[in-house]
């Protein structure tokens, strides 16, 4: 009896350790890894330090692009004690400003308690949801937006500084910059234009915080305590010349209104260097508020835009032509008493007025399409696309910019006569007006073309600086310079001579092209552009001015070319350049 | 204590000397530990406080630099000159190095 009692009492035992050992096998081997980050999300706290995006900087050292401190109010749903409906309540009065999408134009009474209905509707959506345990209520809010929550003191509702970007002189070179939004996984990403192409210098790295805290949440100075280091984002210093972007803007914006252009653009690029002084593109948009602007206006259409350059690329035809002494400037025309045929197609000048025996100075003053045309033909496919191709108006410029097209020449083998004939006055080949005010700064330059680049150094814990790099020599000194005289005498003698400024010499060339519509040009839309460089026997600047469908007058002369003296005469009064 | 007629001495005066120091400075380490441990401990509201003032002078270093940025924008100067009354340049003078036409007679 004994005998058995003992033995059903060692059983119950051995079973009872059995127990035991399962269940410590469970806690501390199968849940253990769970447990142990439990328990340590009881007693450690964990912050993420917020890298503070890099600025990007004029050459003044002015920001045009900086961050502004701001507030996360967020929501963590295990440790609310209230209810959905009383939370957002107390916050709608708070946060109304922030989230609210009515402007807060008038401080009536009624639209002020519509706009606290407003916020009320969107917080209870948010914090009534159920499939998930943290919600972000407002991403923007102001220090007396977050002193009011914390005033509030409600259990599992926070707040953690942030940073968002902040732009002192508002929409300035908007669409160089590119804006910041959000990635896929709600972190912060720059698109178009510097912020996108600067991105990864420009973004840094979060950090970490990792340390003990007493049962009130209060830090423990002996306790574990870890932190990894935030690594703010490098800040990027361009060559853009903040009087300079400000003078073109406010002279494109005017001009947009007088000639009643669509859009327009203005590219000012320092010929020696290749650094770009302005870029302005109109209408811009306001990249704090970009979601706010209609998609198509993100990109910057100096880079990512292809035209028809219009008779501005004779320039380039001619400098071949004369660097390949296919022509000389004393060469006369011998086909330019009438219209010409080519393959069936009648071309004819832009005013249809010919000049018989016209020299090759002559050909450019008169912007001679017959007289180019002839050109074109003295110096044959081959050649002509060689020279294209070392103007770079095959492939991209390598600006540092981010969403530059590749524009590309179709094969030479491909050219027929006629496409050999509308090249020559700039039709039926799409470039950027990047890859012309490079190319033209190259005749500027003796004939070297320079790599155009508009950041000049990167700073931060190993600075870089980017020095000019010179791609390649296109055409002689010598042929420069006979072009650079060229532009020199169709400015001074050319159709748009009554809007020259006195006392400056000019380089430069009007154009005007259709625009392909469905396979054919239109009949009156235009982009009119002028190109060119001042003072010419010392340039400053080489300048682009394009405008889309002016409304005033469809030629280059009457539109871009205006525009470009008068901002031409801005910037050499800033430079204190003297008129002659 | 004798055995077998022989004296057997437990524990020399050396090594107890050297026992009763290690028992008191553990007794001293114990304490200052929970002294420190103690002052420390309580500390967390200080540091809390320190961590709220540093973080206080970030945001008004930050905010000062926004005014002087918006201070320095172009848009603001250009509203501030216009309110004082300045206007643009309606005509520029060049002064060249050369003689002016009245003072040619001179030379």
């Amino acid at each position: 009896m004994n005998d058995t009692r003992v033995k059903v009492t060692s059983l119950f035992l051995t079973l009872g350790f059995v127990l035991v050992i399962f269940r410590l096998l469970y806690w501390q081997v199968i849940a253990g890894e769970e447990l142990r980050a439990l328990g340590e999300s009881q007693y450690r706290q964990t912050y993420e330090i917020h890298a503070k995006r890099g600025e990007i900087r004029t050459s003044d050292g002015f920001p045009l692009a900086t961050n502004q401190t701001t507030h996360l109010i967020f929501a963590y749903k295990p440790n609310l004690t209230k209810q959905a409906d009383e939370i957002a309540r107390a916050l709608a009065p708070i946060l109304a400003p922030s989230l609210s999408l009515q402007e807060e134009t008038t401080q009536s009474a009624i639209l002020a308690n519509s706009r606290v209905n407003e916020a009320y509707e969107q917080l209870y959506a948010k914090l009534s949801r159920n499939d998930v345990v943290w919600i972000p209520l407002d991403r923007n809010a102001s220090a007396d937006q977050k002193k009011a929550i914390d005033d509030l003191g409600f259990d599992g509702v926070g707040t953690e500084a942030s940073y968002i970007r902040d732009y002192p002189e508002a929409t300035m070179a908007s669409r160089l910059l590119g804006f910041v939004g959000n990635d896929s996984a709600g972190n912060p990403q720059g698109y178009f234009g510097l912020e996108g192409f600067y991105d990864l210098e420009l973004q840094g790295r979060p950090g970490v915080l990792r340390h003990e805290t007493d049962a009130s949440g209060r830090p423990i100075l002996i306790g574990n305590y870890e932190e990894i280091e935030a690594k703010d984002g490098r800040d990027i210093i361009l060559h853009l010349n903040r009087a300079i972007q400000w003078i073109v803007e406010k002279r494109l914006k005017e001009g947009l209104t007088k000639y009643g252009a669509a859009s327009g653009d203005v590219v000012v690029m320092e010929p020696k260097t290749g650094a770009v002084l302005a870029m302005a593109s109109l209408p811009a948009y306001d990249p704090l508020h970009y979601s706010a602007s209609n998609q198509d206006s993100y990109s910057n259409p100096v880079i990512s835009e292809t035209y028809e350059p219009g008779s501005t690329f004779k320039i380039l035809v001619m400098a071949a032509a004369l660097d390949t002494d296919a022509v000389t400037p004393e060469t006369r025309c011998r086909s330019c008493d009438g219209p010409v045929n080519i393959g069936g197609y009648t071309i004819r000048t832009w005013n249809n007025q010919y000049h018989p025996d016209a020299d090759m100075r002559e050909v450019i003053q008169y912007s001679d399409n017959v007289g180019m045309v002839f050109v074109a033909q003295q110096l044959g496919v081959d050649r002509l696309y060689e020279y294209l191709t070392r103007f770079g108006m095959d492939g991209k410029t390598g600006i540092d910019l981010e969403e530059e097209t590749d524009s590309i020449l179709r094969p030479s083998d491909e050219w027929k006569p006629i496409d050999l004939a509308t090249a020559a006055f700039g039709q039926g080949v799409a470039i950027t007006g990047m890859q012309m005010v490079r190319a033209v700064a190259a005749m500027a330059n003796g004939g070297v073309l320079m790599k155009p680049h508009v950041v000049s150094r990167v700073e931060g814990v190993s600075p870089i600086t980017i020095t000019p790099s010179s791609t390649r020599r296109v055409v002689r000194e010598e042929t420069a310079n006979i072009m650079k005289e060229m532009m020199v005498n169709a400015v001074e003698n050319g159709e748009a001579k009554w809007a020259k400024p006195k006392g400056i010499t000019v380089a430069g060339k009007t154009g005007t092209a259709q625009i392909p519509v469905a396979g054919h040009y239109d009949e009156e839309k235009t982009i009119t552009s002028f190109v060119g460089f001042a003072p010419a026997d010392d340039p400053k600047f080489v300048m682009l001015v394009r405008l889309r469908e002016p409304e005033s007058s469809p030629w280059g002369s009457e539109t871009a070319a205006p525009l470009w003296f008068t901002i031409s005469e801005d910037i050499l009064e800033y430079y204190g350049v003297p008129r002659q | 204590m004798t055995h077998a007629g022989r004296t057997i001495t437990v524990g020399s005066a050396p090594s107890r000397a050297i026992l009763t120091a290690a028992l008191v400075t553990i007794v001293i380490l114990i304490l200052a530990n929970l002294v420190v441990s103690n002052v420390v401990t309580t500390s967390g509201d200080q540091l809390r406080m320190l961590l709220a003032r540093k973080q206080n002078l970030i945001d008004q270093n930050a905010y000062l630099r926004k005014e002087i940025t918006g201070l320095r924008a172009l848009r603001t100067i250009e509203t501030k000159a216009l309110s004082l009354g300045f206007t643009s340049t309606t005509e520029t003078l060049s002064i060249t190095s050369e003689h002016q036409v009245a003072m040619r007679g001179d030379e």
